[in-house]
């Protein structure tokens, strides 16, 4: 990822470039997902608890979420409340 | 919107295949993944370096800005810590790491399946497509609720791109322009956060 930054760092401002470089992003993305979902279908363990991990994926969504939330509600209290920043 | 719907088509569609057990057995392996990621990351990084806003915003630094997505880390870490509690099955450092996709599921999902397992990592993708979907679902009555800051909180990585327009339009322009720069920051740092979670999770071990 370092490398890329560099190389990234190096191509500023050719816009042709940077084009082809993030649809080829969203395209590996793509693959690997499509990688993971084959590997996640083959794998029993993973199907037959389908619903049990949704459940796990849920409340550890909604229990980071809070966190943030609280947090924030402070720093929006105490540093933000009523200016434009 | 339609970007996340095609990522989970795509998804879905390698699902059935291994399901059905359609392909070559190569295809199956850690290997193929394991390359490609490098080869995301790699691009993720030139995506990045790329990005003139990125420097531009790193240039003129406030501190109090730089503290929004300091808060949003620690109280995600936080929140996933707590979930631990209530998920006995799971240990801290996975929930901790599931936690810390920060709603970038195509990312935290392939790494954490690398890292731990496949279980893992399909818990991660539908933990942050659950925080992205939140976010864009609550943002209205987290505004109501927790303030202005709030939607930017939980959309955390998100709150860049996906999670924007909401954010835009219940907590208005000047934090649509917070929300860029932490999402940017936060998505910056997922796959550190995720490696560091399980590096300091190994030496307690």
């Amino acid at each position: 990822m370092s490398a890329g930054i560099v190389a990234g760092f190096l191509l500023r401002g050719r816009q042709r470039l940077i084009f082809i470089l993030e649809k080829t992003t969203g395209f590996s993305i793509y693959i690997l997902l499509f990688l993971l979902g084959i590997s996640v279908g083959a794998n029993d363990k993973v199907i037959s608890n389908f619903a049990n991990i949704g459940f796990n994926a849920v409340v550890i969504a909604l229990c980071s979420v809070a966190g943030s939330v609280l947090l924030s509600s402070i720093l929006y209290k105490t540093l933000f409340n009523g200016k434009k920043n | 919107m339609k970007g996340s719907i095609i990522i989970v088509l795509f998804f879905i569609a390698g699902m059935i295949l291994g399901v059905n057990r359609l392909l070559p057995p190569f295809l199956t392996g850690t290997d193929p993944g394991l390359y490609a990621l490098y080869f995301l990351m790699f691009l993720v990084g030139a995506g990045i370096g790329s990005d003139k806003n990125v420097w531009r915003i790193l240039a003129d630094l406030n501190v109090k800005i730089l503290l929004i997505p300091v808060v949003i880390i620690l109280g995600t870490l936080g929140g996933s810590a707590l979930s631990s509690v209530i998920l006995p099955q799971i240990s801290t450092a996975d929930c901790l790491a599931v936690g810390s996709g920060f709603g970038y599921y195509s990312l935290s999902s392939i790494i954490i399946s690398q890292i731990r397992n496949e279980t893992l990592g399909v818990t991660a993708l539908l933990a942050n497509i659950s925080r992205e979907i939140f976010t864009l679902v609550a943002a209205p009555i987290l505004v109501k609720l927790f303030g202005r800051l709030a939607p930017v909180a939980s959309g955390g990585s998100t709150s860049m791109d996906t999670t924007l327009p909401v954010i835009l339009r219940y907590s208005g322009r000047e934090y649509a322009v917070l929300a860029v720069f932490s999402g940017m920051i936060i998505t910056l740092l997922v796959p550190f956060i995720i490696t560091t979670v399980y590096k300091t999770a190994s030496l307690f071990n």
